[in-house]
């Protein structure tokens, strides 16, 4: 299948929010609200943009206890409104409702990508939620959409950037874009940094990384929106504390083609052909099946 | 505004170190250090730590980090039925 690529350039808008803590359905319309103004607020600074990402739990903050309150349907108000904005604009959005699954099963930490005719064309059930404060069902699967400008996006959310299996399995399904939406708390500001970074080294890919700021009734969230580069690099980034629209320009298909052209820095690759250039191994190296880490 | 107590696990905790459960420990041992031990769980309402216990499922706990996951299914548990999910 053939894919528009564009310019080859992604031009994203993070946004840092600080989403109220809601205890009512009315406290979810404010966020959405306050979704919804954001995104007008970046086509507004920055016309031409292809998406707009909001960090997790943005339309319902994690209020402790009362979250179970507030759990929304994936076909509910709040998100068809962002789903509408999203087609009047033109433009992807990255939300991340807190689900009351269609199966019956308990409250999905649930990301979605919807495309700019308004489409849910990815959705992601967080497969780490934070232990143990975090009691929602886990997901088992990180999966890959096709997005604008070449990007294949994968999204995680939050603490499942602590575990290498996440990101490589992202990877692994063709992930050149990694969006990590969070809900990230201080004192812990310098491990958001560390595993984007290291999550994007590791795995050759871009990361867009989206965090909430303010504070509610257990935390203050430390901000630092971050856009890291395949080689750990971070891009852009945004301050600690404060809203705030974070801009990023990307070429998801350098990604790609790292992958292809690179000698020297292709870690994926590395990771499952160990030792290739030994003479006795014929280019071919050791591969998954050689690690004992699961075995034991 | 809505009153929301937010500070059991707090409370859950410092029952379960004075009670002087420690890790690794069985179920029935943990029950039998909580004595009549309780845990503030609302702004004017106290449990048993042993109530909090026999909630739990598993019967034997490695380690902290598998007690509190228990702890915190069981107590989740009790939102739902609390908030009709």
């Amino acid at each position: 299948m053939s894919v528009d690529i564009g310019n080859g350039v992604l031009s994203a808008v993070l946004v840092q929010f600080a989403p109220k803590s809601a205890t009512c359905m009315e406290d979810v319309d404010y966020n959405t609200d306050r979704i919804l103004e954001f995104m007008d607020r970046a086509v507004t600074g920055f016309p031409g943009i292809d998406m707009v990402v909001f960090p997790e739990c943005c339309f319902q903050g994690m209020c402790p206890n009362l979250w179970i309150k507030v759990a929304l349907k994936m076909d509910s108000e709040p998100i068809r409104r962002v789903r509408a904005k999203c087609k009047e604009l033109g433009v992807w959005g990255v939300f991340d409702p807190w689900v009351k699954p269609d199966h019956g099963g308990f409250i999905e930490n649930t990301a979605i990508i919807v495309d700019d005719e308004g489409e849910i064309v990815h959705k992601y059930v967080k497969m780490c939620p934070w232990l143990p404060w975090e009691p929602t069902a886990p997901g088992h699967e990180c999966g890959v959409c096709q997005g604008p400008k070449g990007a294949k996006f994968a999204v995680i959310i939050c603490a499942d950037s602590n575990y290498q299996e996440i990101w490589r399995e992202a990877v692994h399904n063709g992930a050149n874009v990694i969006i990590h939406v969070s809900h990230w708390m201080g004192p812990y500001e310098a491990a958001w940094k560390l595993s984007n970074q290291a999550g994007a080294y590791f795995n050759n890919v871009h990361v867009l990384a989206a965090n909430s700021v303010g504070m509610d009734e257990a935390f203050v969230y430390c901000g630092d929106s971050m856009v890291v580069s395949p080689n750990g690099v971070i891009l852009a980034e945004a301050p600690l504390t404060g809203e705030w629209m974070l801009r990023a320009d990307i070429s998801p298909l350098a990604a790609t083609a790292s992958t292809i052209q690179a000698v020297g820095t292709n870690r994926v690759w590395d990771s499952a052909h160990r030792g290739a250039s030994c003479p006795d191994l014929d280019g071919f190296g050791l591969g998954y099946e050689d690690y004992t880490v699961y075995n034991k | 505004m809505v009153r929301n107590f937010t500070c059991e696990p707090h409370f859950m905790m410092k029952a379960v170190t004075k009670a002087g459960i420690s890790f690794p420990i069985s179920k029935a041992d943990a029950l039998a250090k909580a004595g009549d031990l309780e845990v503030k769980v609302d702004f004017d309402k106290y449990v048993t730590l042993r109530s909090i216990l026999e909630r739990m499922v598993p019967e034997y706990y490695d380690n902290a980090t598998f007690f509190y996951n228990a702890y915190m299914a069981a107590q989740t548990k009790e939102l739902k039925k609390q908030f009709h999910y």
